[in-house]
């Protein structure tokens, strides 16, 4: 099965792109993305349906049976630092603020209060921060 | 968008790291599900020792008649803490830390649905942790055992009766520092559903799924149901302790069992939280090593499911004794009794998935066979506890307390032992060394029967549990004393164990990225995986879909429909 899904200059982009770097630099990861869509293909006979592909990278739509369906996937190669989560401090930041309150009803309101504050702040952090 | 390098040189100069580029900053801003799964591990392992500890100290005070190693109060505290950390603090946190790392790997996913929820969950777990056992540096740590009985738990105002309870910050300690591990868990348990649901690979139907991931995912509904109860109850004890409330004072009108029937309706299902996963792994390895599929997937996947439903429905069998009326109890024995059978179920599966296969004593396997023995007499004395009569004659004996350890130690912790030489190669591409791992196993083995075994007799004898000293005359000495020497057994097969790990990541042999000749996916990617997991989202077509790659020729996809 050959490719039907993503142009293949598109492809052709994203690895040039990553060919840009040189000396000790890491160049990108490109790796393909989770499917895009999926075109279901009903009414297969069932003792038909075998999986005529594996591979994601040299075809960029492949087909999987699910009971008793024909699936096919298609995807594209994006960078692996495009698709990957980011690294964040707001997390250790919030839990930190919450365990500080508690410390704050053991002890004194101030506590507590700075705690709210730092809560807040936090949780502001949390929802602007840039993916 | 190019891959950022450390200390990268550009056409305008160099550009400086950033925090989150250093060692330490890449381990506390990480999203990664594999880092975070890492650092529950090495955070429940860690408080393993700090409980293990504990433990070592209650032994020695309980080794010989009359011991003076500590007053009671510390006493109080110490078994309290125990308790609390080993529950609380060790085993979530470790079968969490699995699930982090394994999960989204087997399932063929990139990362977890939330990564940064994800890191939340971990970090209010640590400060959670360092919450508790700061309690002792304030000479204030919980003392009113880890379900914080009410109306013991009261302050001194609100106990009435003449009684001194709990005055004093210590079962505050415990309160505010089980409602953020509560809220830790909660936040874990959300993204194990979410991901299991909504992140496996193309073709991996949740009839395809592996059984870890079966696991995680009843335990993370567990947890989502049975956690607001232990919540609603701490909040009120707070109020009670702080506010002037009543809410399990008899005298004012409130009600002591209140806080039973809150507490166990969490505490029961919370048993079944912390062995399911370990179900899971069991029924991960067996198979490997027997180089068999599992043998009645089906039944061990929904027998999962049973336990989990049935796991709301016993609560009160921790209660016989406070007079529940007749029909109450027929109820929760007849539920305690029921849930024996799905239980069963899986002993027998995995049975059957050993029996006729190629056998492979390494390591992980020698725990797993460890786990279904011991396990299998923590399950029967546990049968043993839904009968009514017999339960009042030992409840709140030792015998309890042997029933617990056998299913807490001789289950989940042999299981955490076998999943950690199971996946160790996977988490640092470093195979553990397997003499160590084999004394670890066997010192281990013969140090837990050496300790709890012999609490069923003390049980059945009529030590209570709890006591801090008992008088010579009891009959009760020589037992006590087997028993502290087999916890020293086992203290010496941590040690062990942790100069294996040390060993290892010295100068341990590297490993391939497949040294078991594995069934599932987490081993179709490099050791240690990754940041992205898989270069190329694999496609699944069976329950065993890396041996399918493997053994095209055999492949169960071409025999067996799923």
């Amino acid at each position: 099965m050959m490719s039907k899904g993503i142009k293949v200059s598109q492809e052709q982009d994203l690895q040039q792109h990553a060919e840009v770097q040189t000396g000790d630099v890491e160049q990108d990861v490109l790796i393909p993305s989770t499917p895009e869509s999926i075109v279901r293909e009903d009414g297969e006979p069932e003792g038909s349906l075998q999986p005529e592909s594996e591979h994601m990278t040299d075809d960029k739509q492949v087909t999987v049976v699910s009971g008793k369906r024909r699936i096919k996937l298609r995807t594209k190669l994006v960078n692996a630092d495009d698709v990957m989560p980011k690294p964040s401090f707001w997390p250790l930041g919030l839990a930190l603020a919450i365990a500080i309150i508690l410390y704050g009803i053991l002890s004194t309101p101030i506590i507590i209060g700075v705690g709210f504050v730092l809560v807040v702040v936090m949780t502001v952090g949390w929802v602007l921060e840039r993916r | 968008m190019a891959t950022r390098t450390v200390g990268e040189t550009t056409t305008i100069g160099v550009r400086r790291k950033s925090f989150s580029e250093t060692y330490i900053g890449e381990w506390i801003t990480t999203v990664d599900h594999k880092k975070i799964g890492l650092m529950y591990l090495i955070t429940g392992i860690f408080f393993f020792l700090v409980g293990g500890m504990e433990a070592l100290l209650i032994r020695t005070q309980l080794a010989l008649p009359d011991g003076k190693v500590m007053d009671p109060e510390t006493y109080n505290q110490i078994f309290t803490m125990h308790g609390t950390t080993m529950i609380f603090l060790f085993v979530i946190p470790t079968l969490a830390g699995f699930g982090n790392y394994i999960v989204p790997l087997m399932i063929g996913a990139r990362d977890m649905a939330f990564p940064r929820l994800n890191a939340f969950g971990y970090w209010l777990l640590l400060f959670g942790g360092i919450f508790m056992q700061s309690s002792f540096i304030f000479h204030a740590a919980p003392n009113g055992g880890w379900f914080m009985y009410a109306p013991l738990n009261e302050t001194a105002a609100g106990c009435g009766h003449g009684f001194q309870c709990t005055p004093g910050m210590n079962a505050d300690f415990w309160i505010l520092g089980t409602t953020l591990l509560g809220i830790s868990s909660i936040a874990g348990s959300l993204n194990f559903v979410v991901t299991i649901f909504k992140l496996r690979a193309p073709g991996m139907s949740i009839n395809r799924m592996p059984l870890f991931s079966w696991m995680i995912l009843v335990m993370s509904f567990l947890l989502l149901f049975a956690l607001p109860s232990l919540t609603v109850a701490s909040i009120l004890l707070l109020l009670d302790r702080h506010m002037g409330t009543h809410f399990y004072q008899y005298a004012q009108g409130g009600d002591p069992l209140l806080w039973q029937h809150l507490f166990w309706s969490f505490g029961h299902p919370e048993v079944y939280i912390l062995i399911l996963p370990a179900f899971g792994m069991i029924s991960e390895i067996l198979p490997v090593f027997s180089r068999k599929p599992i043998f009645g997937y089906t039944f061990i996947a929904w027998s999962g499911v049973a336990i989990g439903f049935l796991s709301f429905t016993v609560w009160a069998h921790h209660m016989f004794a406070v007079g529940l009326p007749s029909i109450a109890q027929a109820f929760f024995a007849t539920s305690t009794t029921l849930i024996a059978i799905p239980t069963a179920v899986k002993i027998f599966n995995w049975i059957w998935t050993v029996v006729g296969g190629k056998i492979s004593f390494r390591a992980p396997m020698l725990f797993a066979l460890g786990f279904i023995a011991m396990f299998l007499i923590g399950g029967l004395n546990g049968a043993a506890l839904a009968v009514v009569p017999f339960d009042y004659q030992i409840t709140d004996s030792y015998f309890v307390v042997a029933h617990i350890h056998y299913v807490l130690f001789g289950g989940t912790a042999l299981a955490v032992f076998a999943g950690l030489y199971y996946w160790f190669p996977k988490f640092t591409g470093k195979m553990m060394n397997e003499k160590l791992a084999k004394w670890h196993f066997w010192l281990t083995f013969i140090g837990l029967n050496l300790t709890f075994f012999p609490m069923h007799l003390l049980g059945i004898f009529g030590m209570p549990r709890r006591v801090y000293t008992y008088p010579a005359n009891l009959g009760w000495n020589d037992l006590n004393l087997m028993a502290s020497i087999g916890a020293f057994v086992i203290g010496i097969s941590v040690v062990v164990f942790l100069i294996n790990f040390v060993i290892t990541m010295k100068y341990g042999e590297k490993a391939s990225d497949d040294p078991w000749d594995a069934f599932t996916l987490e081993w179709d990617t490099t050791s240690p995986p990754k940041p992205y997991n898989f270069l190329e989202i694999p496609i699944v077509r069976s329950r065993r879909p890396f041996y399918d790659k493997k053994y095209p020729e055999t492949a169960d996809w071409k025999s067996v429909v799923h």
